[in-house]
């Protein structure tokens, strides 16, 4: 399911962020599914276990797993955090906005944007 | 806490570990990263009391290593050969271990070694190289101490054990939080499960850091110059030319990348490209002497 890609410049911690969101916007993941324990993710992922942990920190800060105390980790379900769910969309706003800011100083215009759109749109729903 | 206070040892009179310093605290792990003959295997059997440093002094929780033995109840070393085990079966070695670490875990011990079907009852020279990796690595982490020192733990090993003796050794960490300094040349490994990177060369310490945070203040870039290379800048002393192919020069920067970029747009190059950074590119810039030959 995850992977890790050596070679990505991105550091490990957020590649595991980006794979589990990408999980569960697939279906592959969905809410109130149990997820792997710090140690059981970090022995199939061989990664530190302080790296997966500050990884499920950062999905459980934006609401998108819940540690259940003595019960485990789960999926949350899309509204367990709708204030987190605002900042989210703000920052998504933010990003989105930094992205064609840059596609203009390349020259890409909206028909392009909108084929990747496309493009992406059906990889993910795959 | 392992803490090591500018320790020196020379070996038949040449310099092998040079005023080294560094600390290691709970529940960390630390890559040790060096070319061959670097002074890695000094460095982790000075650590352990093996050698002795003529100078300076390695302290667990406070105390010496070197005054006080019962701290290296608390450390143990896996050696890259196990074959002073050679003539014990995996139970006699326990037996050994437990003579000097008497928290031994003979439990854990036994239901690992069913775990992983290793034989309790044969002697450790006829295991196959895995096999004896695998023990050695049982043993280890059955001693129930806190920081075990690895020397080249994965070396030579099929990809499967290597992933066993890898998993094993996360799901030991999560659950005890032991910490490990682990010496090997396994880079891309090492990037997955070290938080800190402590890099040695000619017996110097070169860095220390995490391995994310040394790539990312390297950038690496292609040029093709418009005639003539710039010797004067390309022997400047942040870049470094790893690769030369006729015209096209592949070089690492650090630290004042901006102002290094622009000096080379001035030359207006044919081909000026950043690609991307791999961990062989900061064992690299950081291990290579500076009179080696760049293909």
């Amino acid at each position: 399911m995850l992977k890790i890609n050596e070679r990505s410049e991105a550091p490990i911690y957020e590649q595991i962020v980006q794979g589990m969101k990408e999980l569960i916007l697939k279906g592959a993941l969905q809410p109130g599914d149990k997820l792997p324990s710090v140690r059981e993710m970090s022995a199939t992922l061989l990664v530190n276990p302080n790296t997966v942990a500050k990884a499920y920190q950062e999905l459980e800060r934006y609401g998108i797993i819940q540690t259940l105390r003595g019960k485990g980790t789960f999926v949350a379900e899309t509204s367990a955090a709708p204030g987190m769910e605002k900042e989210r969309l703000e920052r998504l706003r933010h990003s989105f906005h930094q992205l064609l800011v840059e596609a203009g100083f390349l020259g890409i215009g909206p028909e392009q944007l909108q084929a990747w759109i496309d493009e992406f749109h059906k990889e993910i729903k795959e | 806490m392992l803490s090591v206070n500018s320790i020196s040892k020379r070996i038949d009179g040449e310099p092998v570990l040079r005023n080294i310093s560094f600390d290691l605290g709970p529940g960390r792990i630390a890559a040790l990263i060096g070319r061959n003959g670097a002074g890695k295997t000094t460095l982790l059997r000075t650590l352990i009391g093996i050698l002795d440093p003529d100078q300076g002094e390695i302290t667990w929780k406070g105390l010496s290593v070197q005054a006080f033995p019962q701290t290296r109840q608390e450390i143990v070393y896996v050696p890259d050969s196990l074959s002073m085990l050679n003539s014990y079966t995996a139970l006699e070695c326990a037996k050994l271990y437990r003579l000097s670490y008497p928290g031994f875990d003979e439990v854990h011990f036994s239901t690992q070694l069913r775990r992983f079907n290793l034989p309790e009852g044969k002697k450790i020279r006829s295991f196959s190289k895995g096999m004896k990796a695998l023990v050695g690595i049982l043993l280890a982490f059955s001693a129930r101490a806190n920081l075990i020192l690895l020397d080249e733990p994965t070396n030579g090993l099929d990809p499967i054990i290597r992933k066993q003796i890898l998993s094993y050794m996360m799901e030991e960490v999560s659950e005890s939080g032991v910490s490990l300094l682990i010496s090997s040349h396994q880079l891309h490994e090492l990037e997955r499960i070290s938080d800190t990177v402590i890099m040695i060369r000619e017996g110097q310490l070169a860095s220390i850091s995490s391995l994310d945070g040394a790539k990312q203040t390297l950038h690496k870039l292609q040029i093709v110059f418009n005639g003539e290379a710039p010797a004067d800048l390309l022997n400047l002393p942040h870049i470094r030319v790893v690769q030369h192919i006729v015209r096209v020069y592949t070089l690492l920067l650090q630290d004042d990348t901006q102002e290094i970029l622009h000096l080379l747009e001035e030359q207006k190059p044919l081909l000026l490209e950043q690609i991307s950074i791999e961990l062989d590119d900061v064992f690299d810039y950081h291990l290579r002497g500076d009179d080696e030959y760049v293909s």
